[in-house]
């Protein structure tokens, strides 16, 4: 081979090829530890997002008790609803019980007329006795007018109180009809309220129960955005991790820029063409070798910004609807008039339940107030029927005897025997009559306890309910406190999130700053190399030098590098997508054994 | 479980990555940017999982590795080396080091916690 010299212009070439390598890696070192910074600038901003994120999973999976409150305010309302319907039918069967002793007290009544009837022969036979009289003795006459007297006076007496007490007991059964009626229109309305009022509980119930769900599903919105978020930023560790292993390269690449600018100041001081011509293969192959490392690097840099800045935008869109659903659980608030409003439903219920209750207790104590005089009433007319009864047969007796003692058997006989007959007529229809107002008073004796119970039932079960109401409503406003709070907080975490992700979607994306820099380094090595290989190829170099690049590329210790060196020196692309999912891991639990896991490779050697 | 992990890397990001997977899982987590300081500061400190880069200044990771098996409290203690790709030679110096395994970056925080668990499971077995 003869050695030719390279000519002037290609000296001054190289030198200034030189100049502007020196030039580009010193630009492309400062702005990739910018990148450096900027990198730590979205890791650090990313683990408050992290950090944000577990909070905010930690506030959506915190409602247990919330919904344990509001499963129990559900119980507690429901228990008057039983206990509304229970009593109500206590009420109506007391009040078809008055109904009938109103219908008993009438038939009762009707023994007045009755009575009268009896009584009446008794005008005749006094009559007829002073007729007899007249045909008697002084003495004996004087005796029967006495007795006459007597039954006189008797009628008198048993008309005037019969008057009285059956007036006494027409007015307790019109006022006992008219209770019947009160109760039957008050039980009416009272169905009607509690039918109301069981409607609105049953609407409080609902509410509260739709606000559970409500929440829940709000719990379960936070959780899948949380998880979203936390996968998001699993990928976004995966990505970031681009600026060590770019770092790494970076430094090989700059090894051979100095070992190519230090190339070029020795080929202008070389006298000797074989040498120079060997220096510019050098050049030539070294330059090739880092062509293709640059070429991996910004595959690397521009597959990890485009991830990065997906995965950016994915949290941004998560956080948005952390917002979102944020603003609905607020609106849900609205809706079911928020948790204060669940607590206000419950309470609200409950103050009806109790009115139902009070209006329940009134009406038996109505009730008892109508009966207790009746029963007084009944109890008197029992006794003056007794007493009527009594004295009915002390004057047939007394006939029988005035009879049998002026001997007459014949008109004084009949008057006696008829007297006796009144008399032992009006005793049993006074028993009958008594026997009735016993049995009355015992009915109402029953009514009036089975009221008392009622009233008592209903005075215990509020007690009951005013004390689980409060502790419903304590439990209730623990919710609403709690829910609110935890709403509050997951808007700050929102708001956090959001604002935290300003700095990372607002930024200029690595690939954007980086690669510019990379081109003209790139450009630099591309004019080393071309400049070299116009030289190397004006002095008809043709030599080996694969024993300088082997030595450089011994520095090199990643195999896709050395891959890449291959495919460079032979004058090839190598493949150079990188799978972001992970490099490939193997595991070794034992010498010789591979456990592979995922998409990458751990090696695990057995002590 | 929960562990106390030595995480050893000169770059920043990385010992960030692993320390929010590692932290995120529930364990303890110690930093140190190379071997030097790491060896100081698991002298005064033992940790039950050492995770450490192979490239590093000062002192690289598998110079880490020797220095460690040669201290009897780490005799069993796992070592595992993660780092960018590298040939077979400088992962067979790893393991002649006594390193008890080898991850390729960039590691996912899923594989990460599956191999700590693993090794820790291992160690307790």
């Amino acid at each position: 081979m003869t050695a030719m010299a390279l000519p002037s212009r290609d000296e001054l070439a190289l030198e200034r090829t030189a100049f502007a390598l020196k030039h580009a890696t010193e630009r492309l070192g400062d702005e990739f530890n910018r990148t450096g910074d900027a990198v730590m600038c979205v890791t650090a901003t990313s683990e408050a997002l992290v950090g944000a994120s577990e909070r905010l999973r930690a506030l959506a999976v915190g409602g247990a008790d919330g919904e344990t409150a509001v499963t129990e305010a559900t119980t507690v309302l429901r228990a008057p609803l039983a206990y509304l319907a229970e009593s109500g039918a206590s009420v109506r069967h007391v009040i078809d019980r008055l109904a009938e002793y109103h219908g008993r007290l009438n038939r009762t009544l009707s023994w007045e007329h009755e009575f009268r009837r009896v009584m009446q022969p008794l005008h005749y036979v006094q009559t007829l006795f002073r007729i007899e009289a007249a045909h008697l003795d002084a003495d004996i006459a004087r005796m029967l007018l006495d007795l006459v007297r007597d039954i006189e006076q008797l009628q008198q007496h048993v008309e005037r109180v019969f008057g009285e007490q059956f007036l006494a007991l027409r007015d307790t059964h019109g006022a006992l009809g008219a209770l019947v009626t009160r109760l039957r229109a008050q039980a009416d309305d009272d169905d009607k309220t509690a039918t109301d009022r069981r409607e609105a509980i049953a609407r409080a119930i609902d509410a509260l129960e739709d606000s559970v769900k409500g929440g829940a599903a709000a719990d379960l919105t936070l959780t899948g955005l949380s998880a979203d978020v936390s996968g998001e930023l699993g990928r976004l560790v995966m990505a970031l991790q681009f600026q060590d292993i770019v770092s790494q390269k970076l430094t090989h690449a700059f090894a051979g820029a100095e070992l190519v600018e230090a190339r070029l100041r020795d080929v202008e001081t070389m006298t000797d063409d074989a040498a120079r011509g060997e220096a510019l293969r050098v050049i030539e192959a070294t330059g090739r070798i880092m062509l293709g490392q640059l070429r991996g690097v910004e595959v690397e840099v521009t597959d990890a910004d485009a991830a990065i800045a997906q995965t950016l935008a994915g949290i941004a869109t998560r956080m948005r609807q952390v917002d979102v659903a944020c603003v609905e659980m607020h609106d849900v608030d609205v809706v079911s008039a928020g948790a204060d409003g669940l607590v206000q439903v419950m309470l609200d219920a409950l103050g009806q339940v109790r009115l139902l209750l009070d209006a329940g207790n009134d009406l038996a104590e109505d009730a008892r107030r109508v009966l207790e005089p009746m029963s007084g009433v009944a109890a008197s007319v029992r006794e003056r029927m007794a007493h009527v009864a009594h004295g009915m047969h002390l004057v047939g007796l007394n006939a029988e005897v005035q009879a049998a003692r002026v001997e007459n058997r014949g008109g004084l006989e009949v008057l006696s025997a008829r007297t006796s007959a009144v008399a032992r007529e009006a005793g049993e229809l006074s028993a009958k009559v008594a026997a009735d107002i016993a049995a009355l008073i015992s009915a109402l004796d029953d009514v009036r306890g089975i009221l008392a119970g009622l009233a008592r039932e209903g005075r215990e079960f509020a007690l009951r309910l005013s004390d689980s109401g409060g502790d419903v409503e304590r439990k209730l406003h623990a919710f609403r406190d709690e829910t609110l709070g935890g709403l509050a907080r997951v808007g700050e975490l929102a708001a956090e999130l959001t604002s935290g992700l300003d700095p990372l979607t607002g930024r200029r994306g690595f690939a954007e700053v980086f690669v510019g820099e990379l081109h003209d380094f790139r450009d630099a090595v591309d004019m080393a190399v071309a400049h070299a290989t116009h030289g190397a190829d004006a002095l008809g170099a043709a030599v080996d030098v694969s024993a300088h690049t082997d030595a450089l590329r011994e520095k090199y210790t990643m195999a896709s590098e050395r891959r890449i060196h291959d495919a460079a020196l032979a004058g090839k692309d190598a493949a150079m997508r990188r799978d972001l999912r992970g490099g490939s891991i193997e595991m070794w639990d034992a010498p010789g054994e591979t456990v592979t896991t995922g998409s990458s490779d751990v090696e695990l050697w057995s002590e | 479980m929960a562990a106390t992990i030595m995480t050893v890397d000169d770059s920043a990001t990385i010992r960030k990555m692993v320390s929010w997977t590692l932290k995120g899982a529930g364990h303890d987590v110690m930093e140190a940017s190379d071997g030097v300081e790491a060896l100081r500061a698991l002298t005064a400190r033992a940790a039950d999982i050492v995770i450490s880069d192979i490239n590093m200044p000062n002192m690289d990771g598998i110079e880490l590795t020797r220095q460690l098996r040669a201290l009897p409290s780490f005799a069993r203690t796992p070592i595992i080396l993660l780092t960018t790709e590298s040939d077979a030679e400088k992962k067979a110096q790893g393991r002649a080091a006594g390193a008890t395994g080898w991850i390729v970056k960039p590691f996912s925080q899923d594989q990460l916690l599956a191999i700590v668990a693993k090794v820790l499971a291992a160690r307790a077995a």
